[in-house]
């Protein structure tokens, strides 16, 4: 009996040692960031829900805004053609008044809530300071700014940040010094003389306002211009705003904030959410989780959060595309706390455009909740590798995403195992509705089936001279007018590293290298080939040349903005032939813009077989939720023109959001110059114009092939590629490592 | 008599229950995903089986790894007992204990992987430490990662690491013979090899299946190694069972890694078994 009962002991122990591993093994999963933390918090009803409020007719950019304690809106902002105007609304922002106040030199603004005024400060010290009345009366002010200690004697010192916190304008400069300026006379007092941080921004809070500093964020309190002591020596606050710090580049406004109805409420909201937080007391609420909303976007900037009441707040905000926004959050006592519904979307990396599509699901459905989960967050030590692997051990356990971001991941097998389904139904709704570009989507086609769809996609160009667009747009071109220039004086390529040189390449060329049983050596060698002549033409050395960081990420759609970077480097003499992605509307524009000014042309690279696009947001739906309808609408959803709305990366695959987007296209003007004057370039940034897109619309639908876009290929390709063009290994080896390497990976 | 029983059982059943949950059962899932597909589950009888013994990759990783074992086997062993035999034979000469000796045996087992990988690399680099020596010798440098010699550079590493603990393991037999038979042998006048043929070899046979034993499943370790050197893919003639296994997990062919690893389990099973067979026969 005794030793049954000391078996039973010996189970038992056995048992619960199993299960503390197993325990254990589910830590792993907290290497990949989620974002369902709140949702699994919370239960029952209520919850806050977003709508956005129009702004004022002809304001496009908000330059500040201000609240009275009457609850009274006051915002200073233009039309984007250089005229300000002053607006205040006493109705929550449903109806505004606006005063034009011509055009002012403005840099930076601020506006003084409590009396509905504002001040303008210019770009230079001569501009000095113009103070806006109310009823829009301007006055010009001398400001007696020091001048700019740094280093640069040409540099002017100029006002960077300006607010109003108490009925009082605090303002910073050049210098980083914080001034206490008085709106009526200029006169400037400087204040907390002994910061040792760089102070780049301030954030207005009620009677406080922030100091944004290179090492964080502190807080000054208005009435007495010192640091405010009751929230410097709060430990949970201050340990709050280090957490945003590191989450997010401080300086790129990722925060604005509010203090409450009391003196010792704060407010503040960011990408997580919406947040309280007592002065001295021992948490920080979240009041609303922002991945539920426009908030969780990354890619948008704060500029300032009011609270009307608890159950009512304001957020202004601009988003990726310079678009202003006015949200306001109401308390919904009805609707439940968490959706009910969830989906969940894996993407190997976190990208912008992966949220913005989330963000416009996550508005059309708010019953919704999208659940992120990023393979490689950045916060470990987690391989690409590592993280498909436990992405194949969720979906064989039958956990898997219902929705995949195929960029990195290995989408063949996928296909072959059954585990995407077919979408070619929502490529012909999404057709017939909108308009696609159906070469895009027809190059995944296969037996009438597509698994995968590229919510945006981008292409290589050659930018350069007519004689270089003239003298071929394929490799073999390519090598043979490089070695035509090499007698030359100008330079015919650049510095660009080793692993950007054959990424470039790669992308343009890869699409007709694959055979059967592996890579076709002939075009293999004749890219290793090109990329050896354009590497060396210079004769640059190893330490001289740019860094190879950009050519390094697989998913995330590397190479951006490279044709317009190509482009500028030739402009600068960095070379003659300018090879590049061209990523987007914007790319386009510059690229237009540079030749009205400049001499120069673009064309599409052409490998005689293929023109090849790189897809960029590869979306697949996985085959056990291909019945499950809110994955479905998250398909459907991002590849629409809603969905696509907010996404500057890539050309979108919708033609309606591409249309949209290049009327959408904004003016600007681009300058560069060097210090010792080697150079100066400018250029003006114009809308796209019709004929410019129908040249350009011609030009995408040319494209018939995805570049290879294998992570294990391109990974071979660049390493032994790398060892080739540095010079360690012979052209031989390199072909005959690479084709070795490909055919076992093939055949595995 | 029943007593015992038991109290043997108990001891025997913690141990048990680990190897049945964190091995036996996983296994018997690998077994029964050998014959189905890799996500739908659907039952697809031996086709795995015959995939896998179809594959350039599989074959080829099988071929490396007999090569390997042929070559490294022998060698382990050969060097290993060679050594330890004259150190036996040195410790007896001199009567010094060998205590530190033993423990310096064992570091290269206590190296961590990662730290290893660093000093391959400098060592086995086309312009690394070993063509430095050869260039110095007027030998033309060899690009030890990316050509045959790879092969070479992977038996090193599990010479290295393997010597001195398999050293160790006939020093303990070797000590374990008593000095009283050797004396009498000398008497009879026996010379040094008919007392290694006649008395040492005999005496330590029963040592000799465990230890091959031991280096044959320690030869499977040596990926790690590899794995850190050249990556997912390395040169041709370094390419193992657990390069192409990892490979296909990371590409979801689970069901082709089932039936490999059924095939890998059956051939260490028969070859252990055959080994045991041998050992009975002979004894």
């Amino acid at each position: 009996m005794k030793i049954r009962k000391k078996i039973s002991l010996l189970l038992m122990a056995c048992v619960t040692a199993a299960g503390l591993l197993a325990g254990c093994g589910l830590n792993g999963e907290d290497s990949q960031k989620n974002t369902e933390g709140f949702a699994s918090t919370q239960s029952g009803k209520g919850r806050f829900v977003e709508s956005e409020i129009t702004l004022p007719e002809n304001i496009r950019i908000v330059n500040a805004v201000g609240k009275s304690k009457g609850e009274e809106l006051t915002l200073i902002g233009g039309d984007g053609d250089k005229k300000l105007f002053l607006a205040h609304s006493n109705d929550q922002g449903k109806t505004w008044s606006q005063t034009k106040l011509g055009q002012l030199d403005n840099y930076v603004s601020a506006v003084n809530g409590e009396d509905g005024s504002a001040v303008v400060f210019g770009y230079n010290k001569k501009s000095g300071m113009q103070r806006v009345a109310a009823d829009g009366k301007i006055t010009k002010v001398n400001l007696p700014l020091p001048e700019y200690k740094g280093s640069g004697n040409d540099t002017e010192n100029f006002i960077t940040s300006a607010v109003f916190a108490g009925n009082k304008l605090f303002v910073t400069d050049l210098n980083w010094v914080v001034y206490e300026v008085n709106p009526k006379t200029g006169e400037m007092r400087e204040i907390l003389q002994n910061i040792s941080e760089d102070v780049t921004r301030l954030l207005a809070a009620g009677k406080t306002f922030g100091l944004v500093t290179d090492k964080g964020i502190q807080f000054v309190d208005a009435e007495s211009g010192t640091l405010a002591e009751n929230m410097q020596n709060d430990n949970v606050l201050q340990e709050a705003m280090n957490k945003v710090s590191e989450s997010h580049n401080i300086n790129s406004s990722s925060i604005a904030m509010t203090m409450g109805d009391s003196e010792d409420e704060l407010y503040y909201v960011n990408h997580e959410g919406l947040f309280y937080h007592k002065i001295g007391g021992s948490t920080t609420e979240q009041l609303m989780n922002g991945e539920l909303t426009s908030l969780g976007d990354r890619s948008i900037d704060f500029q300032a959060l009011y609270k009307y009441d608890d159950k009512n707040y304001m957020v202004f905000a601009v988003d990726s595309q310079e678009t202003r926004h006015c949200y306001r959050y109401t308390y919904d006592a009805e609707v439940s706390a968490v959706p009910e519904n969830q989906i969940t979307v894996y993407a190997l990396e976190d990208t912008n455009a992966l949220q913005q599509v989330i963000t416009a699901y996550q508005k059309a459905y708010p019953d919704v909740v999208v659940k992120k989960t990023i393979g490689i967050s950045g916060e470990d030590g987690v391989t690409a590798e590592d993280a498909v692997k436990s992405l194949n051990t969720e979906m064989l356990a039958g956990k898997g995403p219902d929705v995949l971001v195929l960029d990195g991941l290995p989408t063949e097998s996928y296909k072959e195992k059954g585990v995407l389904a077919d979408l070619s139904s929502y490529v012909k709704a999404a057709d017939k509705k909108e308009g696609l570009f159906t070469n895009i989507t027809d190059a995944y086609a296969g037996n009438g089936k597509i698994y995968q769809i590229p919510v945006r996609f981008y292409c290589t160009i050659v930018e350069g001279d007519q004689e270089v667009t003239d003298s071929g747009i394929n490799l073999k071109d390519l090598e043979k007018y490089a070695k035509t220039l090499h007698s030359g004086q100008e330079k015919v390529f650049g510095n660009w590293g080793p692993l950007t040189t054959l990424g470039i390449l790669y992308r343009a060329d890869s699409a007709s290298w694959k055979t059967k049983t592996g890579v076709d050596q002939e075009k293999l060698k004749q890219f290793l080939e090109t990329a050896k002549t354009l590497y060396d033409a210079d004769g640059y050395t190893e330490k001289d040349r740019i860094t190879d960081e950009i050519a390094n990420s697989f998913a995330e759609g590397s190479l951006i903005g490279m044709s317009t970077a190509a482009a500028l480097f030739r402009l600068t003499g960095g070379g003659q032939i300018a090879v590049g992605s061209l990523t987007s509307v914007n790319d386009v524009q510059q690229l237009y813009g540079i030749e009205s000014r400049y001499k120069g042309t673009f064309t599409l690279f052409d490998t005689k077989e293929h023109k090849a696009f790189v897809p960029f947001l590869s979306l697949g739906l996985a085959q056990k939720s291909a019945d499950n309808k809110n994955a479905q609408a998250f398909i459907k959803m991002a590849i629409s023109a809603k969905g696509q709305k907010q996404i500057t990366e890539g050309f979108s695959i919708n033609r309606t959001a591409f249309d949209v987007e290049c009327k959408n296209s904004q003016e600007s003007k681009m300058g560069s110059s060097a210090s010792d004057g080697s150079y100066d370039i400018s250029y003006e940034v114009k809308k796209i114009s019709e004929k410019q897109q129908e040249k350009l619309t011609k030009m995408l639908e040319r494209l018939d092939a995805p570049s290879w876009n294998d992570r294990v290929v391109w990974d071979l390709v660049l390493s032994e590629g790398k060892k080739y063009l540095q010079g360690t290994q012979s052209l031989e080896d390199t072909l005959s490592a690479i084709r070795k390497k490909v055919q076992l990976y093939e055949a595995e | 008599m029943r007593r015992s029983k038991w109290t043997g059982l108990s001891f025997l059943l913690p141990g048990f229950c680990g190897v049945a949950v964190f091995s036996l059962l996983p296994f018997m899932d690998v077994i029964r995903r050998s014959f189905v597909q890799a996500v739908s589950g659907r039952f697809c009888g031996l086709e795995n089986y015959r995939i896998v013994l179809h594959n350039r990759a599989f074959l080829l990783a099988v071929k490396n790894a007999l090569r390997f074992l042929l070559v490294c086997l022998p060698l382990l062993l050969g060097i290993s007992l060679v050594l330890a035999f004259l150190l036996h034979a040195w410790q007896m000469a001199f009567h010094q204990k060998l205590r530190l000796l033993k423990a310096a045996y064992l570091v290269p087992m206590a190296i961590p992987a990662a730290s290893l990988v660093l000093l391959w690399k400098l060592m086995f680099d086309k312009h690394g430490f070993v063509n430095g020596i050869l260039h110095l010798c007027g030998i033309h440098a060899v690009d030890w990662m990316n050509t045959g010699a790879a092969f070479f550079v992977l038996v090193f590493s599990y010479i290295w690491k393997n010597l001195g603990y398999t050293m160790v393991l006939w020093l303990a037999g070797l000590c374990s013979i008593s000095p009283d038979l050797y004396e009498a042998a000398e008497m009879d006048g026996a010379g040094r090899m008919t007392q290694f043929f006649k008395i040492t070899l005999p005496l330590i046979r029963p040592l000799i299946f465990t230890i091959v034993v031991l280096s044959f499943l320690n030869s499977f370790k040596v990926f790690r190694e590899a794995y850190l050197v050249a990556g997912n893919y390395p040169q041709e003639d370094m390419y193992l069972l657990q390069h192409l296994f990892n490979n296909w997990f990371t590409d979801l062919s689970v069901d082709k890694m089932a039936a490999g690893s059924v095939l890998l389990a059956l051939v260490i099973t028969v070859f252990v078994l055959l080994l045991q067979k041998l050992w009975e026969t002979n004894e």
